[in-house]
């Protein structure tokens, strides 16, 4: 016998309630836990998203919209840029690599990037992890070779050999998998039957340039591409980011399958080869950029005058995607003061019903601390034990809390993969995590006080009655 | 060996007329009384103040030659702890615990290590008949009056202050009970002060003092 056990006894003797305040403090706990987490990870993975690009260039309108456009493919920009500037700002300076991106397709809702071998062969989508390519697979060579990201592989089924059209436009749910706004959504998917044994492309040798039944859309809404087929020639091992989500075809593939639809709505016909594309159709919508650093760095000197030099021409967007991401959790952090709030609001309910909990039960118990006092337990001890009950309450409320939020997060960090692309790896930490547990006890003790004070002054001879 | 109880010179007063002045009484090391007198007349309300656990308006309290009366707080529990066992008419065990568990209770508060609680208890309990492990609310009534004696001797106490405990009792049961509880302190030495209202248990007890006579009890009749 214990005086543990007498608290563990008295707290079950009231499960319920028990269970109903320990329950109240772990969503509590939780919701602190999961907000300070997510916003971590969340940053974290932002973060490491932006790979080893140091800069991003766009006709967007400001930095944050170049960088959530540029770099996490939020919207296709709306102001591309002409082939010509990227030659120029390619050849401005000694760049470690430049990469024009052009996005504005998709595939059963995931984004399409246009853009040079070079995406895959010298950006890493996490700071020195760079791309791996499945074997048998290669990088993009002709302009309608496209490789697949391993989301969108594990989504579609799709492999090395595999066939298919792309949708202009980026507005079809990704999670999906139907293209619900073009005329016929079974047009989307790879020329030849079922993806997983789609192999057999002996008549489909000329890719690429079969025009016969395009569909304009003179509104510009999302409509399938059936002009160019594209052929899959390798799958993207996973980088454990929202790049995952791509599929990396030629610039001059998407330039291709726009240039249709502009030549179509002007009445000159249709170009056949990506020979045939005028600068008008050579547009990017955006540029990734990496200065020189010396080997095992990740910045150097020259990105602060280069971005400088950048900023100086006006027909361009120029930003820092990590500056970006920062001021972008800036902004989310208001947001996070809002759920905090309310799971400290929720927290101090909990011990509100703490102190209501163990001041009623008192009633019924002063007959049993009566009964302690008789065997010679002293008044402090009583103090003791109530108070150790209603912080006992604190424990097992604060510790189901950091499960509830290591499972909670997971399951967020699912959702938010599978309909966003945005990969966070929810870690609890460790500092802050202890700091609300104890933080949580103490609260949930502080609570006990006043039961703890009214089983304290218990009147031992009155609550042994009745007697004579 | 010094007297189980003594009480000199004690004056209790509560508001409504209610008093109890005890000149001076004393029980020897061991010795069994039985205190009667009718409901109500103050019996339960001594061996409150004999344990400690009323304050005395005037006057002295001491157990086993320590003086109850005059120590406050943590050092009276500590004296009630270790010298006074309580038996109740209605037992007042701890629900929800075990037999053994709410022998050991008596023994969390005292000097006994922690290690012998058990050994104890079930020292007891096998005495007395009772399942240790069986949780108490599953015991007949005879049962948790057997409980409750185990736990007001198990801490080796110098007497055992009993009220009324067999006025939930049939006679034939309320016979047996007050004859273990002899028994039981006999054989550990721990002198036993026991009220009644029933003058069917004054033949059970050497010493029978009805509470009215208290009040004339001088020094030297004690």
């Amino acid at each position: 016998m214990t005086d543990l056990r007498l608290v563990l006894k008295s707290l079950s003797a009231r499960s319920t309630s028990t269970v109903v305040t320990c329950l109240l403090i772990a969503i509590a706990v939780a919701l602190l836990i999961s907000m300070r987490s997510l916003r971590e990870a969340g940053r974290r993975s932002f973060t490491r998203g932006v790979g080893n690009a140091h800069l991003v260039v766009s006709g967007d309108s400001s930095p944050l919209v170049a960088v959530l456009n540029g770099i996490f493919y939020a919207n296709p920009p709306r102001t591309p840029l002409p082939e010509s500037k990227v030659t120029e700002i390619a050849s401005s300076m000694p760049w470690a690599w430049t990469i024009p991106t052009q996005l504005g397709d998709s595939f059963r809702g995931f984004p399409v990037l246009g853009t040079t071998p070079a995406f895959l062969d010298d950006f890493e989508p996490a700071i020195g992890e760079p791309w791996k390519i499945r074997r048998p697979g290669r990088n993009i060579e002709g302009p309608f070779d496209v490789v697949l990201g391993s989301r969108v592989a594990a989504a579609t089924g799709l492999g090395v050999g595999d066939r298919l059209f792309l949708t202009h436009g980026m507005g079809v749910d990704a999670a999906g998998g139907e293209v619900g706004i073009v005329d016929d959504p079974s047009a989307t998917v790879e020329a030849e039957g079922d993806p997983h044994d789609g192999h057999d492309h002996d008549d489909h040798d000329d890719h690429g340039h079969d025009h016969d039944h395009g569909h304009v859309h003179a509104d510009g809404s999302p409509h399938v591409h059936e002009e160019a087929t594209f052929e899959v020639v390798g799958v993207l091992e996973p980088s454990g980011t929202h790049h995952d989500r791509l599929l990396v075809t030629s610039i001059e593939g998407s330039w291709f399958l726009h240039a249709i639809d502009r030549w179509e709505a002007a009445g000159r016909g249709l170009p056949e080869t990506v020979d045939d594309l005028d600068a008008e159709d050579r547009l990017v919508t955006g540029m990734l950029l990496r200065t020189p650093v010396r080997a095992g760095r990740n910045s150097a000197a020259i990105l602060q005058s280069s971005f400088d030099r950048l900023r100086r021409d006006p027909s361009i967007t120029v930003a820092s995607p990590t500056t970006q991401v920062d001021r972008l959790f800036g902004i989310v952090a208001s947001l996070d003061a809002v759920f905090i709030a309310l799971g400290i609001g929720i927290l101090v309910s909990g011990a509100i019903s703490v102190t209501l909990v163990l001041w009623n039960s008192m009633e019924l118990r002063r007959r049993q601390i009566a009964v302690l006092r008789v065997l010679g337990c002293t008044r402090g001890r009583v103090l003791g034990l109530v108070l150790t009950e209603s912080a006992m309450i604190g424990v097992v409320g604060a510790v189901l809390g950091v499960g509830f939020a290591f499972a909670g997060a997971r399951v967020a960090a699912e959702v938010l993969a599978s309909r966003t692309g945005v990969v966070i790896l929810p870690t609890i930490d460790a500092d802050s995590s202890i700091l609300i547990v104890a933080g949580t006890v103490v609260l949930a003790a502080f609570a006990g006080v006043a039961p703890a004070v009214r089983a304290y002054r218990t009147p031992v001879a009155e609550h042994l009655r009745p007697l004579d | 060996m010094e007297p189980a109880l003594v009480i000199r010179d004690l004056r209790f007063r509560r508001s409504g007329g209610f008093e109890i002045d005890v000149p001076s009484f004393e029980i020897a090391a061991g010795d069994q009384v039985l205190l009667s007198g009718p409901s109500g007349c103050g019996k339960s309300t001594l061996l409150m103040l004999a344990a400690g656990l009323l304050d005395l308006d005037a006057g002295s309290i001491s157990i086993a030659g320590r003086p109850i009366s005059a120590v406050r707080g943590a050092a009276r529990d500590a004296l009630r702890a270790d010298r006074v066992g309580m038996v109740f008419q209605t037992h007042h065990l701890l629900p929800g615990l075990t037999a053994r568990e709410n022998v050991a209770a008596a023994l969390l508060f005292g000097g006994v290590p922690k290690g012998r609680h058990a050994e104890i208890a079930d020292g007891l309990l096998d005495r007395l008949q009772v399942e240790p492990g069986t949780r108490i609310d599953r015991l007949s009534v005879g049962q948790q009056q057997r409980v409750a004696i185990a736990r007001a001797v198990a801490g080796e106490p110098s007497i055992v202050l009993a009220d009324e405990p067999t006025a939930a009792l049939d006679p034939e049961n309320a016979a047996n009970a007050v004859a273990l509880l002899q028994e039981i302190c006999k054989e550990r030495n721990a002198a036993l002060l026991l009220t009644s209202h029933d003058p069917s248990l004054e033949s059970a007890f050497e010493r029978v003092i009805r509470f009215s006579d208290l009040a004339g009890m001088e020094e030297a009749t004690s």
